[in-house]
């Protein structure tokens, strides 16, 4: 009949279409299907959850590790304030050494003998307390406690880095899927399309011809072209999401691929002044520039002596020696000493001293240069961030407002279609437009979501916060 | 009247696309669910009450070439009347021309016209898609009342809700709808432009010869 013949043609044109649109359409990521029993058993999560798994996985071993180590240098650091233990003894033969006269001025035997008698023993202990180092404490307190300050903050960026990349992984498995959905069901129609041809051009009914069925194959093999490029996109957004999280049947949840909530409160020139303040690479280098002026503030106070209290205990005693009546005779292996007093240490070099000052000064200063670059790359990267955010928006709601005509269209020239007053032409026109207008919606849709998360990460503003999916 | 074997068989193979299924139900607005909005307006229920009606209809199981079924479309064709006024519609489409044309010809016009939207109708029916109609609410604009609906159903387990309202207006003691708006486009609009845009290049009878050819 007439009409099954224009429903037949009808088709053939929308696969067409639908083919024409493929080719127009640039499909983000694909992935691979799993098989049902692998999907079954996925673990689905929540982008939100997702990011927390990421975060608290191997990263967040390693970088607490490294605050760890930095922790203990600045422990170390402080120690160097408190008082500081030395204890030295010994315990060995003791010689055989006995006094010729009363006052011991001669000793049997007169020349060293390896005669053994006995056990002799020696115990110093020696303590010492900085009192004033002119600087020299300080400077290293400050430059570990920086360090340590450094060290956090970069874990905080590494974590961000992390979940920005565990966002843009989400939110390309779901566009992929999306799209593989709609070449899945567009595959589908242009099989029964060319089925229905077949049968038509078996039974001579007019309309159908040769090359319909011709133009539906090779439109089909375009589709299965595209859905295998969506399919692969798929399976490699999939396996960098499992591998970012550790975990093997990591999936994304079942939502739709939705807008992220989020508002551009603020100009270009604003996100790109507040940028450097906040990115925690930033505040590190600002923590590591402090560091290298404490260790120039160090140099410069190596110029000076320490000065510091001392404590002093000796005692020696050897079994086979006599010990002198005399408290001038120097008798190694019998004797009792102690000490109280200030003690001043000064090491000084002046000509190499002023140059590790200055060796330590430039590197302080080049650091500082480097400072600002760095903040200068950071406001560069939120004024990248802002504009990509500001035309993936724009590109939104474009390409929504596209969707809704394409939609009216389609249901316009199937109203007509319903009547007998529109064309196979007319049909395809509409059909292209509406699955273009889809995927451009879906890809800005992802666009506007990973520049939102990319945004966040440029200005060092948290990634979880004002935001809802 | 084509018998409903004929339609069914027909619509088995209606496999347009998700929107365009839609579309074509949504200019019919049968639903196995409605969702009701908080208070539902005169107009609103004898939308939802025809649409109910005819889906039950639909749902029956009647043999091929039976009387049943022949009585089956009998019942159909007079629920599908009782809601959409096709006469009206009709002439409001074909408003430009309307004048310049003999009692027969409208008749004819009239008559392709409602056949080939009560087939449509019933064929994207057939769809087996599974749908609900959300009953948003109505709005009363002079002597039109026009009654909002949502038509939410879900394809590869994606969502989808394509818009449908309906234009009412009272004929006698019925409330009868005479435009149908999917998606913002509205049939009279829609058939008004198609027709013009025919009737300038082939005439009036090439729009019926375009009609005849499509229903068959």
């Amino acid at each position: 009949m007439l009409r099954s013949e224009t429903l037949g043609l009808t088709w053939i044109v929308t696969i067409v279409v639908m083919t024409t649109m493929i080719v127009m359409m640039s499909v983000a990521t694909a992935q691979p299907s799993a098989n049902k029993e692998e999907l079954s058993s996925a673990n689905k999560l929540s982008l939100m959850a997702a990011i927390d798994k990421a975060q608290r996985g191997l990263l967040r071993q390693v970088t607490r590790q490294a605050i760890r180590a930095s922790q203990a240098q600045r422990r170390e650091a402080r120690g160097q304030r408190f008082p500081q233990f030395s204890l030295r003894s010994f315990l060995a033969p003791s010689p055989d050494i006995q006094c010729a006269n009363a006052d011991c001025t001669r000793t049997v035997p007169e020349d060293p003998s390896i005669d053994v008698a006995g056990l002799a023993g020696s115990l110093q202990l020696t303590v010492v307390q900085p009192l004033y180092t002119f600087g020299k404490l300080n400077a290293v307190s400050r430059a570990a406690a920086r360090v340590d300050d450094a060290t956090q903050v970069t874990a905080q960026a590494a974590r961000a880095d992390i979940a920005v990349q565990v966002a843009t992984a989400y939110f390309a498995v779901k566009l992929a899927r999306e799209l593989r959905w709609m070449l899945e069901d567009g595959a589908e129609r242009i099989d029964k399309a060319h089925q229905n041809l077949i049968d038509r051009l078996e039974k001579g009914v007019a309309g159908a011809t040769v090359q319909d069925r011709l133009r539906v194959e090779v439109l089909r093999s375009e589709v299965l072209v595209r859905l295998s490029e969506a399919i692969e996109a798929e399976a490699i957004a999939l396996a960098s999401f499992r591998a970012l999280l550790g975990e093997n049947n990591a999936d994304v949840d079942d939502s739709e691929l939705t807008l992220t909530s989020f508002q551009l409160t603020a100009s270009q020139d604003s996100y790109a002044e507040r940028a450097p303040g906040r990115r925690p690479e930033v505040r590190a280098a600002r923590y590591g520039l402090d560091a290298r002026s404490a260790l120039v503030d160090l140099e410069r106070a190596r110029m000076w002596p320490d000065i510091a209290a001392f404590a002093l205990f000796k005692i020696s005693g050897a079994q086979g020696v006599d010990d002198p009546p005399s408290a001038f005779a120097n008798d190694p292996f019998n004797s009792t000493s102690s000490a109280v007093g200030l003690t001043v240490r000064w090491d000084l070099n002046p000509v190499a001293q002023y140059a590790r000052i200055e060796k330590r000064a430039a590197e302080r200063d080049r650091l500082a240069a480097l400072v600002e670059v760095l903040e200068r790359k950071t406001s560069l990267e939120a004024g990248v961030a802002y504009i990509k955010a500001k035309q993936a928006k724009k590109r939104i709601d474009a390409a929504s407002q596209g969707a809704v005509s394409a939609r009216g269209w389609v249901a316009s020239v199937v109203q007509a279609d319903a009547i007998g007053t529109a064309t196979a032409k007319d049909l395809a026109d509409a059909y292209i437009a509406f699955f273009t207008a889809q995927a451009r919606k879906l890809r800005a849709i992802y666009d506007w979501n990973v520049a939102v998360f990319e945004l966040k990460r440029a200005t060092g503003e948290s990634l979880t916060q004002n935001l809802s999916l | 009247m084509r018998s409903i074997r004929s339609i069914l068989q027909c619509s088995s193979r209606t496999t347009l696309a998700t929107v365009a299924i839609a579309a074509v139900v949504a200019s019919i607005g049968l639903s196995p669910a409605s969702i009701l909005a908080d208070e539902e307006g005169p107009a609103t229920r004898s939308v939802r009450l025809a649409n109910e009606t005819i889906a039950k209809l639909l749902s029956s199981t009647v043999k091929a070439n039976s009387a049943a079924e022949k009585q089956l479309a009998r019942r159909v064709t007079t629920s599908v009347r009782d809601l959409l006024d096709i006469d009206a519609l009709g002439q409001h489409a074909l408003t430009d021309h309307w004048g310049t044309l003999t009692a027969d010809q409208r008749s004819e016009f009239l008559g392709l016209l409602r056949g080939l939207i009560e087939d449509s109708y019933v064929r994207g029916l057939r769809a087996h898609i599974n749908y609900k109609i959300l009953y948003i609410g109505e709005t009363n604009k002079g002597d039109v009342i026009l009654v909002r609906t949502e038509i939410k159903s879900r394809r590869r387990g994606r969502p989808y809700t394509i818009s449908v309202d309906y234009r009412i207006r009272k004929d006698g003691n019925r409330l009868r709808a005479f435009d149908v708006v999917t998606d913002g486009v509205g049939l009279v609009e829609n058939y008004r432009a198609q027709f013009n845009k025919i009737i300038a290049k082939e005439g009036f009878d090439g729009l019926l010869a375009r009609m005849k050819r499509k229903r068959g």
